[in-house]
C-alpha cells in the first residue's frame, strides 16, 4: 500500500470536536476502515492533482478568456457565455439532435452487445467462439475515417452496391446523403465499429455465472430460454444498469469525429451534433470560455441524468452506480 | 459449428432445435463476414501498388498487382520500431499502474457503508462528468517540471473513472458471505482484495486491464502535447505523421513535396499503418480471452 | 468570410484534418488589437496597414541564376532545370557555435534525431550552431502552440503556419515574441541580403499591432483554383471554358455515370469567383460596405451550382465535399471518376509526383480563370505569407541578430549552395545529380530530410519541376495570366478579430448555402440568406468591417 502515509489525513479530520457519540462512532468506522481508505487515497490523490486542480481552470466559463493574458487577468463576464449558448436556436437545434441520436442508439445500439455476447457465450465449440470474439472487436481499432469510407465504398454513389445498380440498368440508391436514413446509417457504423469490443465487459459479467445455477434450472424443467431469462439474464442485470447509467452521464455526446466527418453530406439541420456545434462555435475559433461554458452545461445535464438513473434504478431494486 | 465441438453439451442441456442451430449459424456467419471483408480490403489496399489505387478510386476490392513498398516505408529507418519499444514500454508500465491502483480503488469503494464512502465515490463520479480544459492541465504538467516525461503520458489518466465504477460494481456482487468468513478468519483487506475478490474477478480485471491496455497504446493526444522530444514519441503518433504524408500544407498553395523525393502509396501507407496499429492488439487478446472461461467456481469456494 | 468563405479563401473545412482544432480567423497582414473590455465582450476591433510601410523590410531583389522563364508582373520566375553551378551566398558562418532550440510543424515522417541525423549535422556545421528541433504535428499545430503560449514557455525559434495564428494572438504576441521590427524595417534588412529578397507582400503576415513580429515562408496569393485532367479532356475532345454556359455544357459533355465519370467535386467558391466576387467585403455602387453573401454575384453562384449538380454533373460520392478534410478527393480526380476539382495550387505538383510514375500519361492542369458572361475574371487574393517564423522574448540583441543570420541562411534561393544544402543535404551522402544534372535524394535523404531549417524563411516562390518540364511551363504561364487577373480586396493585408459572438456566422451560412446547393432546401431560400445573415447579427459585423476600413484609411 503506497500510500498509507496519507492515512493521518482522515484521522487529523476527526480531532474537530463533535457530538461525543458521533464521535464515537466516526473514530470506531474509521479505525475499522481505514485500510480501505489507504486502496482508495492513490486513485483520490492523483484525481485532485490531476483532475480537480486544473478543473478550477472552467472559471473560464464565466470570463473573456485568452491565454496569453492568462485566467488571473481575463476580464469577468458572469453569465454571458451561457446567455450566448441558451439563446442560439442553432443549440437547440444540436440539443435536439444530439438528445434523438441518443435516444434512437439506446434502443438499437445500446442492446446489440449484449445479444451479441450472449450469442457468442452459447456457441459450444471453443474454437469458433475464440476465433469470432477475437475478429468481431477488430473495427473498434479502425479510425473514423476509415468506417466511413468503408461504408463509402459499400454504400455510397460509386460505392459496391450502386455500381451493381447501374451495371444492371437499376435506379441508384443514395444512402449516404440522405438525411432521412443518417439517423439508421450512424447508428450501422457505431454497431459495426464498436458492438464487438462493447461485448467484452458483458462477457466478462457472463464468466462469473455460476453453472450450478443452470443445472439446477434444468433440473427444474425450465427449457434453454427460461434458463436464459432467469439465470443469464439477472446475472448481466446490474452490469447493464450500470453501462446505461454512465452512458445517460454523457449523453449529450455521440461521438464527434463520426458526425463532423459527415456532416457535409447531409446537411447541418441533420448532423450537427452537441459536440460539432461546440467545435464551430467555440473551439475553431479559440473562443475557449465558450467552449468551457459548454463543457460545463454538459457536465451538468449529465450529472442530473445520472442522479435521476441512479434514482431509477433504486426503485427497480438495483444498486446502480452508486447506493442510497 | 459442429466441426470441433471442443466443450462437450452438459447432461442436463437438451439438443437444440435444427432451426435454432440454423439461425444462430447464419447470424454468426453474417457478423463474421462483415467484419472480415472490409479487413480483408484495408489488407490488400496495404499491399496494392499505387496504380491499383488510382485505378480503384479508392480501396482497393479485387486484387490488382501486388507491392509492399507502404510496409518497407515504415519499417525502414528504425523509427517505427523505436517508438513501437516505447509505446510497449508505456502501455506495460502504465497498464500495470493503472490496473493496481484502480482494483485498489475499487475494492475501497466496494463496501457502501464504509468511511467517507460516499464523498469519495462522488469525488470519482465527476471525474467522468466534468473534464478540465487542456490548457489548464498543460499548465499544471507544465509547472510539475513534468513536460517532456513518459509521467506526463500516464499520470494525468492513470485512473479512468469507468474502469473503476465498473470493477467495483463486479466487487459488490461478489457473495459477501465469502468476505465475511475471511475476514472471521482474520484476513487483512489487503488480504481478502488477493486471495479471495482478485481470484473470482479474473475475467473482469482481465477486461480492465485490456481496456488501460489498448488506451495507452492508442493514446496520442498527450504524448503529442508533452513531448518535445520527436526520440520520445510513441507509436501512435509517428504513425499519425505517416498518415499525414501526401496531404497539402495548408497555405502554402497545398505545397507538400519535399524537393527530389519520390512520393508513397499515401493509401496503401494508411492502410498499412492502421494493420500495424492493430496487429498488437491480435496478440493480447487471447490473454484476456483466456478469462472467459465459463461456470466460475463459486460452488468450488463456498464448498 | 461569411458565405462558404475564410478570410483566406480557403474552406475552413478544408483544413480539418491538418488543423485539428482551430483555423486561422484572422486575415493575414496588417495589424490588430481586439481589445475587449470587461463590460463589454462583444467588442473586438482592427487597425489598419497603410502605416506599415516604415515597418516593413525594403525589398533587394538578388538574382544568382537566371530563370529560364521569366515572372511576369510578379509571377513567379520558372526554372526547366537545376542550376548546375551553385553560388555561395552566404560567406561567414551565421551561428556563434552554441546550441538552439527550435519548433516546427511537421506534416511528415519524423526523421532519426540530432546525433543519428547526418543531414542535421551537416546543416549545423555549416551554420556553426546546434539546432535543436521539436517537431509538432502539422495536425494539431495550433493546440500545443496555444498551451505553450499560455505556459510562456516556447522554444528560441518558433515557426507558426499562418493558418495556425490562434484568434487573439494579437494581445499576447508582444508578450511571447520579440518585436523585430528595429532589426528588420527599412534599409536595416540589408544586413540580412536573403530575407531582403523576400517581395514586400509576403511579409504582410508577420505584423502585428502595427510592428514587425517575424520572418515570412512566402505563400501563393491564390490558395486554390480549378484543376482538370487535361489527359482525359483531350481524350474526350473538349477544352476548358470560357463562359458559364460553356461551362455548362462542358459538364454535360464530360459526365457519363455508365462509365464512373463526373465532371464536378466542390466547386463553389470558384463559382463566386467566376460570377465576380470581390473577396468578403466590398463597396455597391452607394459605397456601403457590402459582405459577399450580400452580392448579386453569391447569389448566381448558389444558383448556378445547384443546377450544376441537379443535373447530376456531381460526383456523388463527393456531394458537398462528404468526407472534407480527408484527400477523397484527390483520389477521386486521380482515378478519372471526377474531372474537376477545386484544390490548393501545389495540388498540380504533388499530384503529378504520385500519378506519372505508374501512369505517365496522367496530365491535369490549372483551369484558365473566365468570367460567367465572358468577359474579364477577376480572382480576389491572399495575403501570401504561408509561416511565419518569430523568437522568444527576452533573448539578448546578439542572440536575435544570430537568429535572423540562420534564417537569412535558410532563405537562399535556387542556385545557391545555402538551397542546396537545405534541400538536398550533402551531394553523396543524400543525393545525386542525375545524367541530366537534377539532384535526386538517396534513400538516406528520403529519410532524414524533411522541412526543418527550411520551414524558417523561404525564398521567393518559383515554379520548377526538373522532372517534369511540361508542367513548369504549364504552371508558370498559368500564374502569369492568373497574376494579370488578380485583384486586392478591401481588406488584404489588414488582420481583422472579428467579435466572437458573431464567429459563428460564416459556418452557419456556409451550411445554409450548402443546404441549398445541394438541395436540401428549396432554391427561394437564396434570397432570404442575405436577409437573415443581416438578421443574426451581419448588420453589426458590417459596422465593425466599416470601422476597421475606416480607421485603415481605406
Amino acid at each position: 500500500m503506497p500510500a498509507a502515509d496519507l492515512l493521518t489525513r482522515p484521522s487529523t479530520a476527526v480531532e474537530t470536536p463533535v457530538a461525543p457519540r458521533r464521535e464515537k462512532a466516526w473514530r470506531r468506522r474509521l479505525r475499522r476502515d481505514w485500510p480501505l481508505l489507504a486502496m482508495v487515497a492513490p486513485a483520490i490523490v492523483l484525481y485532485l492533482v490531476f483532475h480537480y486542480v486544473p478543473l478550477l481552470g472552467n472559471v473560464i466559463a464565466f470570463q473573456n478568456y485568452s491565454p496569453y493574458t492568462g485566467i488571473l487577468a481575463s476580464p469577468f463576464t458572469g453569465l454571458y457565455n451561457f446567455e450566448r449558448i441558451f439563446t442560439d436556436p442553432g443549440f437547440w437545434q444540436a440539443a435536439l439532435n444530439t438528445v434523438t441520436i441518443t435516444l434512437f442508439q439506446l434502443v438499437f445500439y445500446f442492446p446489440i452487445p449484449i445479444m451479441l455476447a450472449l450469442l457468442l457465450n452459447s456457441l459450444l465449440s471453443a474454437r469458433l467462439r475464440m476465433f469470432v470474439q477475437s475478429v468481431v472487436y477488430l473495427p473498434h481499432f479502425f479510425s473514423w475515417v476509415l468506417v466511413i469510407t468503408l461504408f463509402q465504398q459499400m454504400f455510397g454513389g460509386t460505392g459496391a452496391i450502386n455500381t451493381f445498380l447501374r451495371e444492371h440498368g437499376a435506379q441508384t440508391v443514395d444512402i449516404m446523403n440522405n438525411p432521412d436514413l443518417f439517423l439508421g446509417l450512424v447508428t450501422l457504423q457505431s454497431v459495426w465499429k464498436d458492438a464487438g469490443w462493447g461485448t467484452i465487459i458483458f462477457l466478462a459479467a457472463l464468466s462469473t455465472v455460476d453453472t450450478s445455477l443452470y443445472e439446477a434450472a434444468a433440473v427444474d424443467g425450465a427449457g434453454r430460454w427460461r434458463r436464459l431469462w432467469h439465470v443469464t439474464l439477472p446475472a448481466l442485470v446490474p452490469v447493464i444498469v450500470l453501462l446505461l447509467i454512465m452512458r445517460l452521464g454523457d449523453a449529450l455526446s455521440v461521438g464527434f469525429e463520426q458526425f463532423l466527418l459527415q456532416r457535409d453530406a447531409v446537411g447541418a439541420n441533420t448532423a450537427e451534433v452537441l459536440d460539432t456545434y461546440v467545435y464551430f462555435t467555440g473551439v475553431v475559433n479559440n473562443d475557449w470560455s465558450y467552449a468551457a461554458a459548454a463543457g460545463l452545461v454538459k457536465g451538468v445535464v449529465g450529472l442530473l441524468l445520472v442522479l435521476g438513473a441512479n434514482k431509477l434504478a433504486h426503485v427497480f431494486g438495483q444498486q446502480g452506480v452508486y447506493q442510497k | 459449428m459442429t466441426v470441433v465441438a471442443v466443450r462437450r453439451r452438459p447432461l442436463w442441456d437438451e439438443e437444440p432445435t435444427l432451426f435454432g442451430r440454423a439461425a444462430k449459424g447464419v447470424v454468426v456467419a453474417v457478423v463474421v463476414l462483415a467484419v472480415l471483408f472490409p479487413l480483408y480490403v484495408v489488407i490488400l489496399t496495404s499491399v496494392s501498388p499505387q496504380a491499383a489505387i488510382t485505378k480503384a478510386g479508392g480501396l482497393v476490392m479485387v486484387p490488382d498487382g501486388f507491392s509492399l513498398a507502404a510496409y518497407a516505408e515504415l519499417l525502414s529507418g528504425g523509427v517505427v520500431s523505436r517508438a513501437v519499444l516505447v509505446s510497449t514500454g508505456i502501455a506495460v508500465f502504465g497498464t500495470l499502474f493503472s490496473t493496481v491502483l484502480t482494483l485498489l480503488a475499487a475494492y475501497g469503494l466496494s463496501r457502501p457503508r464504509s468511511f467517507a464512502h460516499r464523498p469519495l465515490l462522488f469525488v470519482v463520479l465527476l471525474t467522468f462528468l466534468f473534464g478540465p480544459g487542456m490548457i489548464p492541465t498543460y499548465l499544471l504538467v507544465s509547472s510539475l517540471g513534468l513536460i517532456d516525461t513518459y509521467a506526463a503520458l500516464v499520470l494525468p489518466g492513470a485512473v479512468a473513472a469507468f474502469n473503476l465504477v465498473v470493477l467495483r460494481s463486479f466487487f459488490m456482487n461478489i457473495p459477501q458471505d465469502l468476505v465475511d468468513s475471511a475476514r472471521i478468519d482474520g484476513a487483512s483487506e489487503f488480504g481478502i482484495l488477493t486471495r479471495i475478490v482478485l481470484p473470482l474477478s479474473k475475467a473482469v480485471t482481465a477486461v480492465i486491464a485490456l481496456f488501460y491496455a489498448v488506451g495507452y497504446w492508442n493514446a496520442f493526444f498527450n504524448a503529442f502535447l508533452y513531448l518535445n522530444t520527436p526520440d520520445k514519441w510513441p507509436i501512435q503518433l509517428v504513425l499519425r505523421q505517416y498518415v499525414l504524408q501526401g496531404q497539402p500544407i495548408p497555405g502554402t498553395g497545398g505545397e507538400s513535396v519535399i524537393e527530389g523525393a519520390a512520393p508513397l502509396p499515401t493509401l496503401a501507407v494508411k492502410m498499412a499503418v492502421v494493420v500495424i496499429a492493430v496487429v498488437p492488439v491480435l496478440f493480447v487478446y487471447p490473454f484476456v480471452q483466456k478469462h472467459f472461461t465459463k461456470g466460475v467456481i463459486l460452488g468450488a469456494i463456498k464448498g | 468570410m461569411a458565405g462558404g468563405h475564410d478570410r483566406t479563401g480557403i474552406d475552413r473545412r478544408g483544413f480539418l484534418g491538418l488543423v485539428g482544432a482551430g483555423v486561422l480567423a484572422t486575415t493575414i497582414g496588417g495589424t490588430v488589437t481586439a481589445c475587449s473590455s470587461p463590460s463589454a465582450p462583444q467588442t473586438g476591433s482592427a487597425l489598419g496597414g497603410g502605416e506599415l510601410a516604415g515597418v516593413l523590410p525594403t525589398h533587394v531583389p538578388v538574382d544568382f541564376v537566371k530563370p529560364d522563364l521569366a515572372g511576369v508582373n510578379g509571377s513567379p520566375a520558372g526554372y526547366l532545370k537545376y542550376p548546375a553551378q551553385l553560388v555561395e551566398a552566404i560567406k561567414d558562418k551565421p551561428g556563434t557555435g552554441g546550441q538552439l532550440t527550435a519548433m516546427t510543424p511537421s506534416f511528415w515522417p519524423v526523421p532519426p534525431g540530432l546525433g543519428q541525423n547526418a543531414y542535421y549535422d551537416a546543416v549545423n556545421a555549416k551554420l556553426g550552431a546546434t539546432i535543436k528541433f521539436e517537431q509538432v504535428s502539422g495536425n494539431d499545430y495550433q493546440q500545443k502552440l496555444s498551451a505553450m503560449m499560455a505556459a510562456k514557455q516556447v522554444p528560441e525559434i518558433v515557426v507558426m503556419p499562418s493558418f495556425t495564428i490562434p484568434a487573439r494572438f494579437t494581445e499576447g504576441v508582444g508578450t511571447v515574441f520579440t518585436d523585430l521590427t528595429d532589426f528588420l524595417k527599412g534599409d536595416e534588412a540589408r544586413k540580412y541580403p536573403m530575407l531582403a529578397n523576400i517581395p514586400t507582400d509576403n511579409w504582410l503576415g508577420c505584423a502585428f499591432n502595427k510592428r514587425l513580429y517575424g520572418v515570412p515562408f512566402p505563400g501563393s496569393p491564390f490558395p486554390e483554383t480549378m484543376f482538370y485532367r487535361k489527359d482525359i479532356f483531350e481524350q474526350l475532345g473538349v477544352a476548358p471554358p470560357k463562359s458559364a454556359a460553356e461551362f455548362e455544357q462542358l459538364c454535360k459533355k464530360i459526365t457519363d455515370p455508365a462509365a464512373k465519370r463526373w465532371a464536378l467535386g466542390d466547386i463553389f467558391r470558384s463559382m463566386v469567383r467566376m460570377f465576380g466576387g470581390k473577396g468578403d467585403w466590398s463597396r455597391d455602387s452607394s459605397g456601403k460596405l457590402v459582405n459577399q453573401l450580400e452580392t448579386e454575384a453569391y447569389v448566381e453562384a448558389v444558383k448556378f451550382t445547384r443546377s450544376l449538380c441537379a443535373a447530376g454533373y456531381a460526383h456523388p460520392d463527393y456531394v458537398a465535399g462528404a468526407l472534407s478534410g480527408t484527400s477523397k478527393h484527390k483520389e477521386l480526380f486521380a482515378s478519372g471518376q471526377m474531372l474537376i476539382v477545386q484544390d490548393g495550387v501545389g495540388a498540380w505538383k504533388e499530384a503529378l509526383a504520385a500519378q506519372r510514375p505508374s501512369n505517365p500519361k496522367f496530365d491535369m492542369a490549372a483551369m484558365p480563370l473566365f468570367n460567367h458572361d465572358g468577359g474579364k475574371p477577376t480572382y480576389p487574393i491572399s495575403t501570401p505569407t504561408s509561416m511565419i517564423t518569430m523568437f522568444r522574448k527576452d533573448l539578448p540583441k546578439e542572440r536575435i541578430e544570430e537568429l535572423l543570420r540562420i534564417t537569412n541562411f535558410a532563405a537562399s534561393p535556387i542556385g545557391t549552395q545555402e538551397y542546396h544544402l537545405v534541400n538536398y543535404g550533402t551531394d553523396g551522402t543524400h543525393s545525386t545529380r542525375d545524367a541530366k544534372g537534377e539532384p535526386q535524394l538517396n534513400d538516406l535523404g528520403r529519410k532524414e530530410i524533411t522541412l526543418t531549417y527550411g520551414f524558417f524563411a523561404g525564398p521567393p516562390p518559383i515554379v520548377t519541376n526538373p522532372a517534369y518540364p511540361d508542367f513548369v511551363k504549364a504552371s508558370h504561364a498559368w500564374y502569369a495570366d492568373t497574376y494579370a487577373h488578380q485583384i486586392k480586396p478591401l481588406e488584404f493585408g489588414l488582420k481583422v478579430d472579428e467579435p466572437a459572438e458573431y464567429s459563428k456566422l460564416p459556418q452557419e451560412f456556409q451550411d445554409k448555402t450548402f443546404d441549398i446547393i445541394y438541395g436540401r432546401t428549396p432554391v427561394e431560400d437564396v434570397t432570404k440568406l442575405a436577409d437573415e445573415w443581416r438578421r443574426k447579427g451581419g448588420d453589426k459585423l458590417r459596422e465593425f468591417h466599416t470601422k476597421v476600413l475606416a480607421d485603415a484609411g481605406r
